[in-house]
C-alpha cells in the first residue's frame, strides 16, 4: 500500500517547554485527506493527538492548519494533491496553541466582534417581507462571493501583520459584506471603526490572504475597495460636512 | 443557539457547545435549504399535509403544525433581523426550489451552502450579546433534585476540568446521533448526548426506530468523507440513479415520482439493488447528473461538485458512487409544542426531540425544526422560570457522574475505544439498518448489550487535556445506549412504515400501528410500549384530496 510520512507538531504548553515534531507512516489512497491521515495517527496508531474538526466537509472551518507551509482545511486537502512526498502539519500562526494542532481562535473572533457584526436594518422585522433585491444588483455582486467565509482563520495565519495592530482580513471581509448591504444601517459607525489604525490602513497589501483562502474569497481586493471607499468618504465629509 | 438568540436580552444565558459555537453541528451543514410557505399560492395547510403524509401519519400533529406555522416567520426573522440573504429570483424575490415529497416548490436556500449563512449570522449576532459561550465544553449529564432539572455537569475539554452549572432551565439541543451507523452524514462530534442524558433521567424517548437514511451518501472508500451527503436538490433538478446494469431502477419502485420519491423509498430501492448484486464493488449505486450540463451542475451545486473532486470523482462530468447513508433521527425525547418535557426545568429542541416528523422527515424540514423549536424554547423559557427557585444541586450526584466518566482514565489497560466504536457502527448497519427483520434485530440487540458491557473495560490514554480518545469514550457510551433504544423500538414495531422497514412485516398496518413506540429506562433495563397517535389537527379518514381540517386553537403560544 502507498504510504506517506506525516510530520506532526506535538505540544502541550502546560507540560512541554517547547514544541517537537514527530513522524508517522500513514497508508494513503486517492481519497485520503490530511485529516484522514491524522485520524489514522489518532485512532490506529493510538497517538492521542489533539486536533479540531466537526463537519469533514469543508463547511465548519474547524480543521484549518498549516500543511506543507500553507494554511489549508485538512479535511479538504487530499494527500495525493500535495506535491511533496512528505506531509508536515503544524497549527495556525498568529494564534496561541492550546495543544498539538489546536489553536485558541479567540483573538481571531475578537476581531469580528470589533467590527460589530450584528445586523441592523431599519423598517424590516419578522412581520415584513424580505427586501426585494435582484441577484444581479451591484451590491449583491460585491457581497455574494464574500459570504462563503467559513471562519477558518487561514487568512489570519498567512497575514504577516494580523494581531494587535491589525484586525485581519476575515473581519474586514465581514465588515465589507455588511457595508455593501443596502438593508444594513450601521454604515457610519463601521467606517469609523475601520478607519482606526488597526483597520483597513493596517493592511500592507501583500495579498497572502486571497492566495490562501480555501474558499477563494477575494479578501485582499475587498480591503483595497474599502480603503478607497474610506478615502472617498473622508473627502466627501470634509467638503460637505452636513451631508 | 437559536433559542439563545430568540430569548429576551436580559436573561443570563450560557451556551455550552462541544465544539466551536456556530461552527459545529449539522445546521451548519445544511445544503439543500429550508421549507417555508412564502408564496400566495402556497399554504401552511399544504406544508402541514406534506409533512404529515411524509411522516406516514404518526407525527405529533401539534408539533408538526407548530413547525409549518412558524417557518415563514423564522425566515423573515433570519432575513430581516439577522441579515441572512437567501437566493433571489431574477425579480429580486426569495427563490424557492423543489424538494422531494412536496406539493409546492417551497424550499428557500442560499446556493448549496444554506447552513453556513444561517449559523454564521446567528453567531455574529450572539457575539455582540451578553451571552456566555463555553466552547469545547461538553455537557456530560443532567443534575436533578426533587424531580426537577437543576443544571448539568459539563467538561471543559481544553483543561479537562469538570464544572457544575446550575440553571433555572436547561435546553438540550445536541442534535441527536445518526452517527451510530458506519455510513452516516452528520457532524462527527454528534453522539446522541442529549437523548442519552434525558434517558438516564428516566424520560421517555419516542419513535427511536425511525432513523432516516439519505439515499445519496457519497462513497469514497476509507475516508471520513464517505457518507457525506449529495443533497437531494440534485434529484429535484433531474439527476438519475442507475444500477451497474445501466437501468434507471427507480422505474421499478416508484414509476411516477422516480428519483423524486421520498427518501425512504429511494434509499430502500438503492439498498435492494445493491443487495441483489446490481451495485458497485464498494456497495453503491450510480448517481448521474451529467445530462444537466457541466456548467449547470458546477454553478448550482458548487459545494458538492468540489467535494466529489476532492475524492477523485466529479459530479459535473461523471456518474458518482452513492449509498444510503444514515442522516437524521426522527425519534427523540417526547416534548410538547413548547419544547417542555416531563421533567420540570428541562426543555428539548431540534433533533434531540422526537415527534414532529413521524416516520420520515421531508428534506428541508430539519432546519425548520431546529430554528422553530429553538425559537419556541427561547420564548417559553423566560415565562417558565419566572419566580422559579429550583432546589440546589446534589453534590453527591455530581460526584457520581464525574467518577463514572473518569474511570477509563484510571484503568491501566483494556479494550480499545475506536475498535469498539467501529463495531457498534457495523452492528447497526448490518442488523438495525435500512431493511430489518425480527431475527436480525434480536441478534443486533445482543451484540449491542455486549458492546455496552465491554465499554466497562475501555482504557483511555493520555492526560485530561484536549483528550480526543476520552471524548470518544463518552461519545460511545451515549451512542451505544441510544443505539439499543433504536434496536428495541425497531423490534417492537411489527410493521413497515416510513423509514422503518421490516422484511418480515413488509406492509403498513394502520389498524395496529397508527401509534408511536416509546422507550424508557426502568429497573430491569429498557421498557418499550406504544401509544396511539392523537389526531388533534387532522384525521387520516378526513383527508380527501386537498381537504384538510386544521383546528386553530393550537398555536404554541396558547399552551
Ligand atoms: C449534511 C447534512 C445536510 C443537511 N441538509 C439539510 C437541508 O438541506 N435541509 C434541512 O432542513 N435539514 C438538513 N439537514 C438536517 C439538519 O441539519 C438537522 O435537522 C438540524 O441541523 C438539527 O439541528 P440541531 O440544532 O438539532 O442540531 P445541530 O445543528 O447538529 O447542533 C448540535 C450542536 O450541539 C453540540 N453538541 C453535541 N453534543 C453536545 C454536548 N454533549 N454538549 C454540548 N454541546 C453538544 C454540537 O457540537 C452542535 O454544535 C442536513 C443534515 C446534514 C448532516
Ligand atoms: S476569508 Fe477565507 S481564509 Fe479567511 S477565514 Fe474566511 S474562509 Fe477562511
Ligand atoms: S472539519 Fe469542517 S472544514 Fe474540515
Amino acid at each position: 500500500m502507498n504510504e506517506r510520512e506525516f510530520t506532526v507538531h506535538r505540544y502541550d504548553p502546560k507540560v512541554d517547554t517547547e514544541p517537537r515534531f514527530e513522524s508517522y507512516d500513514v497508508p494513503i489512497s486517492a481519497s485520503t485527506s490530511v485529516l484522514d491521515g491524522l485520524f489514522h495517527i489518532q485512532e490506529t496508531l493510538g497517538e492521542n493527538l489533539s486536533m479540531r474538526f466537526s463537519c469533514r466537509q469543508g463547511v465548519c472551518g474547524s480543521c484549518c492548519m498549516e500543511i506543507n507551509g500553507k494554511a489549508r482545511l485538512a479535511c479538504q486537502t487530499p494527500v495525493t494533491g500535495l506535491n511533496d512526498r512528505k506531509v508536515t502539519v503544524r497549527p495556525l500562526y498568529n494564534l496561541p496553541v492550546i495543544k498539538d494542532l489546536v489553536v485558541d481562535m479567540d483573538p481571531f473572533f475578537e476581531s469580528f466582534e470589533a467590527i460589530d457584526p450584528s445586523f441592523v436594518a431599519e423598517g424590516l422585522d419578522e412581520n415584513s417581507d424580505p427586501a426585494v433585491i435582484p441577484p444581479d444588483s451591484r451590491e449583491r455582486e460585491v457581497i455574494e462571493p464574500r459570504t462563503d467565509c467559513v471562519g477558518c482563520g487561514a487568512c489570519y495565519s498567512s497575514c504577516s501583520v494580523a494581531g494587535d495592530t491589525y484586525l485581519g482580513p476575515a473581519a474586514i471581509n465581514k465588515a465589507l459584506t455588511l457595508l455593501k448591504d443596502s438593508r444594513e444601517m450601521k454604515t457610519d459607525e463601521r467606517f469609523e471603526r475601520l478607519s482606526e489604525t488597526d483597520g483597513v490602513q493596517g493592511c500592507h497589501v501583500q495579498g497572502e490572504c486571497s492566495n490562501t483562502c480555501p474558499k477563494d474569497i477575494p479578501v485582499s481586493e475587498g480591503i483595497q475597495l474599502l480603503k478607497r471607499d474610506a478615502i472617498k468618504r473622508g473627502i466627501k465629509q470634509r467638503l460637505f460636512p452636513s451631508d | 443557539m437559536y433559542a439563545a438568540d430568540d430569548g429576551p436580552v436580559d436573561l443570563d444565558v450560557t451556551v455550552v457547545v462541544k465544539k466551536l459555537a456556530g461552527k459545529s453541528g449539522c445546521t451548519r451543514m445544511v445544503q439543500g435549504g429550508y421549507n417555508a410557505v412564502l408564496h400566495s399560492e402556497d399554504s401552511v395547510e399544504d406544508h402541514y399535509m406534506d409533512t404529515i403524509e411524509g411522516g406516514k401519519w404518526i407525527n405529533d400533529q401539534k408539533l408538526a403544525w407548530t413547525l409549518v406555522e412558524n417557518a415563514p416567520k423564522v425566515i423573515r426573522k433570519l432575513e430581516n433581523d439577522l441579515g441572512v440573504f437567501f437566493d433571489r429570483d431574477e425579480d429580486g424575490h426569495i427563490h424557492q426550489k423543489p424538494f422531494a415529497g412536496q406539493s409546492f416548490d417551497r424550499t428557500v436556500h442560499k446556493g448549496d451552502l444554506t447552513g453556513i449563512e444561517i449559523m454564521t449570522k446567528i453567531r455574529d449576532e450572539l457575539l455582540t450579546r451578553d451571552v456566555t459561550f463555553l466552547e469545547e465544553t461538553r455537557a456530560v449529564d443532567l443534575l436533578t433534585r426533587d424531580g426537577e432539572a437543576v443544571g448539568a455537569v459539563v467538561l471543559d475539554m481544553r483543561s479537562g476540568e469538570f464544572e457544575v452549572i446550575t440553571a433555572k432551565a436547561v435546553v438540550l439541543a445536541t442534535g441527536g446521533g445518526a452517527t451510530m451507523y458506519s455510513i452516516s452524514t452528520p457532524a462527527l462530534e454528534k453522539s446522541a448526548d442529549g437523548q442519552a442524558m434525558a434517558y438516564r433521567q428516566g424520560l421517555p424517548l419516542q419513535d427511536m426506530e425511525m432513523m432516516q437514511f439519505h439515499p445519496t451518501g457519497l462513497l469514497a472508500g476509507d475516508t471520513k468523507l464517505t457518507g457525506g451527503v449529495i443533497e437531494e436538490g440534485i434529484r429535484g433538478e433531474g439527476a438519475h440513479l442507475y444500477n451497474t446494469e445501466d437501468e434507471r431502477f427507480m422505474e421499478k419502485y416508484a414509476p411516477e415520482k422516480m428519483e423524486r420519491a421520498t427518501r425512504d423509498i429511494v434509499s430502500r430501492a438503492s439498498y435492494e439493488e445493491i443487495m441483489a448484486g446490481r451495485g458497485t464493488e464498494r456497495g453503491g449505486v450510480l448517481l448521474d447528473a451529467t445530462h444537466l450540463g457541466t456548467e449547470f451542475v458546477e454553478e448550482t451545486f458548487p459545494g458538492m461538485t468540489e467535494r466529489t473532486r476532492n475524492v477523485g470523482q466529479d459530479l459535473s462530468t461523471q456518474r458518482v458512487e452513492v449509498s444510503p447513508t444514515s442522516h437524521y433521527h426522527m425519534g427523540g425525547v417526547t416534548i410538547d409544542a413548547n419544547c417542555r418535557t416531563n421533567l420540570p426545568g428541562l426543555f428539548v429542541a431540534g433533533e434531540d426531540a422526537g415527534g414532529a416528523h413521524g416516520a420520515n422527515r421531508l428534506g428541508g424540514n430539519g432546519v425548520v425544526d431546529s430554528t422553530v423549536l429553538g425559537k419556541q424554547a427561547g420564548q417559553v423559557v423566560p415565562d417558565r422560570i419566572e419566580g422559579r427557585s429550583p432546589p440546589s444541586y446534589d453534590p453527591d450526584q455530581a460526584e457520581r457522574i464525574i467518577e463514572r466518566i473518569t474511570e477509563p482514565l484510571n484503568r491501566p489497560g483494556g479494550a480499545d475505544v475506536y475498535e469498539l466504536r467501529d463495531e457498534l457502527e457495523e452492528v447497526m448497519w448490518e442488523y438495525v439498518g435500512v431493511v430489518r427483520t425480527g431475527e436480525k434485530l434480536e441478534e443486533g440487540i445482543e451484540r449491542l448489550v455486549e458492546i455496552r458491557k465491554r465499554l466497562e473495560d475501555v482504557a483511555v490514554s493520555g492526560s485530561r487535556r484536549y483528550n480526543l480518545e476520552w471524548n470518544e469514550y463518552m461519545d460511545l457510551e451515549n451512542l451505544a445506549l441510544i443505539a439499543e433504544t433504536v434496536a428495541r423500538s425497531a423490534l417492537y414495531r411489527t410493521e413497515s412504515r416510513g423509514a422503518h422497514y421490516r422484511e418480515d412485516y413488509p406492509e403498513r398496518d394502520d389498524d395496529e400501528w397508527l401509534a408511536n413506540v416509546h422507550v424508557r429506562r426502568n429497573d430491569d433495563g429498557m421498557e418499550t410500549w406504544k401509544e396511539d397517535v392523537v389526531f388533534s389537527q387532522t384525521h387520516p379518514a378526513n383527508v380527501d384530496g386537498s381537504i384538510v381540517t386544521v383546528s386553530d386553537n393550537t398555536h404554541a403560544e396558547s399552551n
